[in-house]
Parts: structure tokens; sequence; C-alpha cells
């Protein structure tokens, strides 16, 4: 759910910047039947845990949300950190 | 601010401090099972400090309220709330899970009474 919230302040700024791209919010046990259609996978801080096997499991580039950003929304962090995970966007 | 969107930043801000509270705990937990208890007790320690932040803020929330600055029942609210009580459970118990597997290392005799 408050992923929910986040992924909306991340549309909002990539419309801002002209960004065009798809983002779902998915539980931890829901992401099965959608993960091979994204080309990065972003987890909430309270999964961070889960990383490596979200790794093993998918083969896509994998990185934890900082507290921090994940907390205020701060979609400026988080698209650097997709930018990293994916260089060629 | 408006108070929608400062009760929202309050509902975030717990979230994630329980949240990465509750993942240091299960890191702590999964270095345990490896015998590094030393590092094990670092990351207990970091999820306390997480945990703590979040408690923090749900001070804060309580203090709005008591204040009459908003009347609760938000949905949000709610969630981080359920965010935070599994968080503080999970401290609880895998403390007391990588106490055992302390427990259970020892050399036989050497058992504390």
């Amino acid at each position: 759910m408050s992923t929910s919230i986040l992924m909306k302040k991340l549309e909002k700024y990539a419309a801002a910047h002209a960004i065009e791209l798809e983002i779902l919010a998915r539980g931890m046990n829901d992401y099965d039947d959608v993960y091979s259609k994204f080309d990065v996978i972003l987890l909430g801080p309270q999964v961070s845990y889960q990383k490596s096997s979200i790794e093993n499991d998918t083969k896509k580039p994998v990185a934890v949300i900082a507290p921090y950003d994940y907390a205020v929304g701060n979609a400026e962090n988080i698209f650097k950190q997709i930018k990293k995970l994916y260089p060629g966007q | 601010m408006a108070l929608d969107e400062r009760t929202e930043e309050i509902a975030m801000t717990i979230i994630s401090n329980a949240g990465a509270a509750r993942a240091a705990a299960f890191d702590a937990l999964k270095t345990a099972k490896t015998g590094d208890f030393e590092q094990a007790e670092t990351l207990l320690k970091s999820a306390g400090e997480f945990s703590r932040a979040a408690h923090k803020t749900h001070s804060e929330l309580l203090a709005l309220y008591a204040k009459g600055a908003f009347e609760g029942g938000d949905i949000l609210l709610s969630h981080a709330q359920d965010h935070l009580m599994c968080a503080a459970l999970a401290l609880e118990l895998i403390g007391e899970l990588i106490d055992l597997r302390k427990t259970m290392r020892q050399p036989a005799g050497k058992e504390e009474p």
C-alpha cells in the first residue's frame, strides 16, 4: 500500500521530467507474473533482506530504496538509483 | 504543510523505518545462522535504531492527536501501525532466537545455569 503511494510520486516525477517508463508496485508474493516485463526492480526498505533471493529468482538488476528516500518520496534520488541500475536508458 | 500531507509523511516515515528495522532484524537472524554472532549483533543494533526512529515519529503522531490537530481514522496511518507492530515483534523474537542459537553453540558442560 505505501509502495503504491511512492509509485504515484515516481510517476508524477517522470511525467514532469518527460521520462517515459512504466512503474508497477507489487507485494512480495505477487511479482512472479510481471517481473519479466520490467528492466529493473526496486525494493522497499522493509524487504531489503530479500534482495539476493529476488536477484537469483529474476536475474534482473535489483536495488533497495533508502528508508529516507522512501519515506519522503524523494523521486530524484530514486531515479538516480534507477539510472545506475539501467544505464542504457 | 497541510495536515493530510503531514500525516502522509508521518505514515511513510513510520513505514520506512519500521520496515528497515524488520529487514535488519531478519538479516541479523540470517547472519546468526552462519555463526557470525558479532555481525548479527551489529545488525540487531541497527534494527533497534530504525525501530526507535519509527517509534519517535509515532509519538509525534500521538502528540498531534492529543492536541486535537486531527481526528485519526486514516487508513494509511493504520497501515503504518501495522508495519510498526510487525517490526517490534520481529525484533523481540529475533533477539531471542539469536540468543537461543548462541546458547546452543556453547560446548557441552559450559551452559549457563
